[in-house]
């Protein structure tokens, strides 16, 4: 119990005075509403549509949670295949590269066309840009495998399956688990950034629609509450997952037993 | 000087002949790493359960020898040839070599897991394996929370659980403190008694030699030449061997051949 | 360092490049160049504004560009914008005025494929097939309202792409752009507006914010004057300014831009156009659209008409 005050009491103790000092400022300097809302005029707006938002997060959720379990399942498959073959890789990965570069708001569109509205393209372009970076640490991980443990497994004439599974994919695990992390930031902006063009609007809104329709009736007070949970999603989805990479890690690898 | 309970008190003269240990011989074997000469024309018979040490400065070329023995390198001129088939071989290197992520008894029982052999039999060997080497009660321990000479250990528990006729051991107990390293010899002569394998092992500590092999080759500072080969001919052996004269006078007479780099054989 | 000073003063009129006395104005579009400001680039081309002492910079728009917001904030001076747009701005805090309204009647509609079912814009909403709008659109709420059901809402981004793919699918539009351009690509559209559904607040507004109103109010007078005489040029030739819009927007074949214009008349034309003017807006339009938003939830309370546009 401690050891959890000791975690959140920091960072909570900073949000709390970055939030007295906004509303100060804001119940101060009285900006206009549509500029600058303070987290006051923010939290009204979440409770006058508690309901809408919190479907829409809801619904935003489950969508980066889904392109994140994809990603997820991809990068490492994708990951694992490439380090086994040079010529896959040298093919390959160059491309993948480029997938990382291209604009998610020109893709998105295109995604569109290919799944349909609602969830499916949403859900893709979550996991298309999550993608990338399980992918890349999968590969590093399994490439950088102690050469000691690689030739004692050589030693005992161990198979290619025995060599991935019971000495390259453990060996990889805390890389993968950095991947993953940074895959779930990632998926919560492919959701919403594919939800601009793809979403539903009206009760069945995710929160990327919420975010326009708000921005285009001046409702920055909406636009800063949907951001906000966003972040919230975000932040759970990256909870969930450095919970996960604990639970793996714990046993054995130093990162996990820093606190 | 503490008696390692393992070590049994051993009559005199060299080990029984090996039931299942296999011959090794290496016929003017030369390595070159590219330009670099390493080793130059080294020849080894190791007779089944036979104890063999290679002794030398560092960078004369033993540790490249034993791989080249274990298979693990090619000579660039001359051949290693073991006697009895590939099979049965099992190496013991200067690092433990053991994969983070398993307990002690998991880490043992990994070649017995990679050849096929059944869940039941692997905890039961593996954990017999760690008795040996005086871990039996710490099977559960992950290896970051083992001590250095601990997972050294681990490790040479792990090169015996596969039963092997042919011990090729690299500078094994190189990075432990004396008491330790005198242990683990004192654990590697009986386990070695019991199963009649062959052994060769490179060291840099011409006591350990001594204590454990009946013969010695010296090389040169490289590239490796052999510039002694010595038969160890000791009334006793076992831990109050240490304090003996002949011991004694044995390691001296090496140390002398090790600094000229010549002569040859003979206590 | 007297001759440093003096050649200072002389170089520095040169390096602005203009007289002095000419007033700078930004002005934002809130979508892509395309017919529907046709007035404002005839104006450019003919040097109207030069007349008028004023450099004009026009900003190009797109979708989900937020004009009202960067008016009232002063990234811009002017910009254009949808009438209920900028009675919400209002509401917020966003102190704008209009001064001109290109469009007297309002230009939205919903297009659909020749062999969509539908065959008025209730049945579109009343349809079991997607809607692309743009998200926050007030004729959304009203047209839901007033049919008691609000259909499968997909967001428009602009692109044409989906919609050409998607012969089910129905899609929010200006009368003068969007159903041009399907027609000249071989695909037949038929046509609702809003308007005809009830819903028609001004739109093509050009409004500017409280504060820039009362500094440079006769800057603001004299774009007003040099933006009328640029839609009356447009209407009277659009084929003559087109090339120049075609050029700032290649997604939009000229050939389209000239269909579309001739189209653009009846709306841009009104009874009080014809009584005050190009742009000219009435009190009682302001007002309806007011209730209207009451009534639909947008607003609160009903906006004070009398401080939000003015006719210069």
């Amino acid at each position: 119990m401690r050891r959890a005050l000791a975690t959140l009491g920091p960072p909570l103790a900073v949000v709390a005075a970055a939030l007295l000092a906004w509303q100060g400022a804001v119940s101060v300097l009285r900006p206009p509403e549509y500029l600058v809302p303070g987290p006051i005029a923010i939290t009204r707006a979440f409770l006058d549509d508690a309901g809408r938002l919190t479907s829409a997060m809801l619904r935003t959720g489950l969508a980066a949670a889904a392109g994140f379990a994809l990603a997820a399942l991809a990068g490492v498959t994708l990951g694992s295949l490439l380090a086994a073959s040079r010529f896959l890789r040298r093919g390959v990965y160059p491309l993948a590269s480029l997938l990382q570069m291209v604009p998610l708001v020109a893709l998105a569109p295109i995604l569109v066309i290919w799944f349909g509205y609602g969830g499916r393209a949403t859900v893709a372009s979550a996991a298309l840009v999550a993608l990338f970076p399980v992918l890349a640490n999968t590969l590093d991980g399994l490439r950088s495998v102690d050469p000691g443990l690689l030739e004692m497994f050589d030693l005992y004439r161990a198979s290619r399956s025995d060599r991935f599974w019971k000495l390259g994919l453990p060996w990889a695990t805390p890389a993968i688990v950095t991947g993953l992390r940074v895959a779930a930031g990632l998926a919560v902006i492919g959701a919403v950034v594919g939800e601009f063009v793809s979403g539903f609007a009206g009760e069945r809104a995710p929160l990327g629609i919420v975010i326009l329709a708000a921005l285009r009736e001046a409702r920055t007070d909406l636009v800063f509450a949907a951001v906000g949970l966003s972040a919230a999603v975000g932040f759970l989805l990256f909870g969930a997952v450095s919970a996960g990479g604990w639970l793996a890690l714990r046993r054995w690898h130093a990162s996990a037993s820093r606190p | 000087m503490t008696e390692s309970p393992g070590a049994a008190e051993a009559p005199a003269g060299p080990a029984p002949p090996g039931a299942g240990g296999l011959s090794l011989g290496l016929d003017r074997v030369t390595k070159r790493f590219g330009e670099r000469l390493v080793l130059s024309a080294v020849s080894l018979d190791v007779p089944p359960g036979a104890f063999v040490a290679v002794v030398g400065p560092s960078g004369c070329g033993k540790t490249t020898l034993l791989r080249i023995a274990g298979g693990l390198e090619a000579p660039s001129e001359g051949a290693a040839a073991l006697g009895g088939g590939p099979d049965g071989v099992s190496f013991c290197f200067q690092d433990a070599r053991l994969l983070p992520w398993r307990t002690a008894e998991e880490n043992v029982a990994l070649p017995l897991e990679l050849a096929g052999v059944g869940a039941r039999e692997r905890r039961a060997r593996a954990s017999a394996a760690l008795s040996e080497v005086q871990l039996g009660d710490r099977g559960g321990a992950m290896p970051a929370e083992l001590s250095g000479g601990m997972r050294i250990r681990v490790a040479l528990a792990r090169t015996l659980v596969t039963r092997p006729r042919l011990l090729l051991l690299d500078e094994p107990f190189g990075a432990l403190d004396e008491v330790t390293r005198q242990e683990l010899d004192d654990a590697l002569l009986s386990l070695r008694r019991a199963s009649g394998a062959t052994a060769l092992l490179v060291t840099h500590s011409i006591a350990e030699a001594v204590y454990l092999a009946q013969e010695v080759v010296v090389l040169s500072r490289g590239p490796g030449r052999v510039v002694a080969r010595c038969h160890v001919d000791l009334p006793v052996r076992g831990p109050e061997a240490r304090a003996s004269r002949p011991f004694q006078d044995q390691v001296v007479a090496l140390q002398r051949a090790l600094a000229a780099g010549a002569g040859r054989g003979g206590p | 360092m007297r001759h440093l000073l003096l050649a200072a003063a002389l170089l520095l009129p040169a390096c602005q490049n203009r007289p002095a006395g000419v007033d700078r104005l930004r002005l934002q579009l809130d979508w892509v160049p395309e017919p529907e400001f046709g007035g404002i680039y005839a104006a450019l081309e003919r040097g109207f504004f030069r007349e008028e002492r004023l450099e004009v910079e026009v900003v190009k728009g797109g979708a989900g560009v937020a004009t009202p917001q960067l008016v009232a904030s002063g990234q811009v001076e002017l910009g254009v914008m949808a009438a209920e747009q900028l009675l919400a701005a209002r509401a917020r805090g966003g102190p704008l005025v209009a001064v001109f309204a290109a469009f007297q009647t309002n230009p939205l509609a919903v297009m659909v494929h020749a062999g969509h079912p539908a065959r008025s814009l209730e049945e579109v909403w009343r349809g079991t097939g997607p809607v692309a709008v743009e998200p926050g659109q007030s004729f959304v709420r009203f047209l839901s309202r007033r049919y008691g059901t609000t259909p499968r809402l997909v967001p428009y981004q602009g692109a044409l792409a989906t919609f050409q793919a998607d012969p089910g699918l129905a899609q929010q539009c200006f009368v003068s752009a969007e159903p041009v351009q399907m027609e000249l690509s071989g695909v037949p559209v038929r046509v609702f507006t809003v308007a005809e559904g009830g819903f028609d607040p001004y739109n093509g507004v050009v409004a500017t914010s409280e504060r820039v109103l009362s500094e440079r109010g006769d800057a603001v007078r004299r774009f007003v004057r040099a933006l009328r005489r640029g839609w009356e040029a447009y209407l009277a030739e659009p084929a003559a300014y087109n090339p120049a819009i075609a050029r700032l927007n290649p997604a939009m074949p000229l050939e389209a831009m000239n269909l579309a214009a001739t189209r653009l008349r009846p709306l841009v034309e009104s009874a009080a156009t014809r009584r005050s003017g190009l742009g000219a807006m009435e009190a009682r339009r302001w007002e309806e659209l007011s209730a209207q938003l009451v009534e639909l939830g947008v607003l609160s309370r009903p906006a004070d008409v009398g401080r939000l546009f003015v006719n210069p």
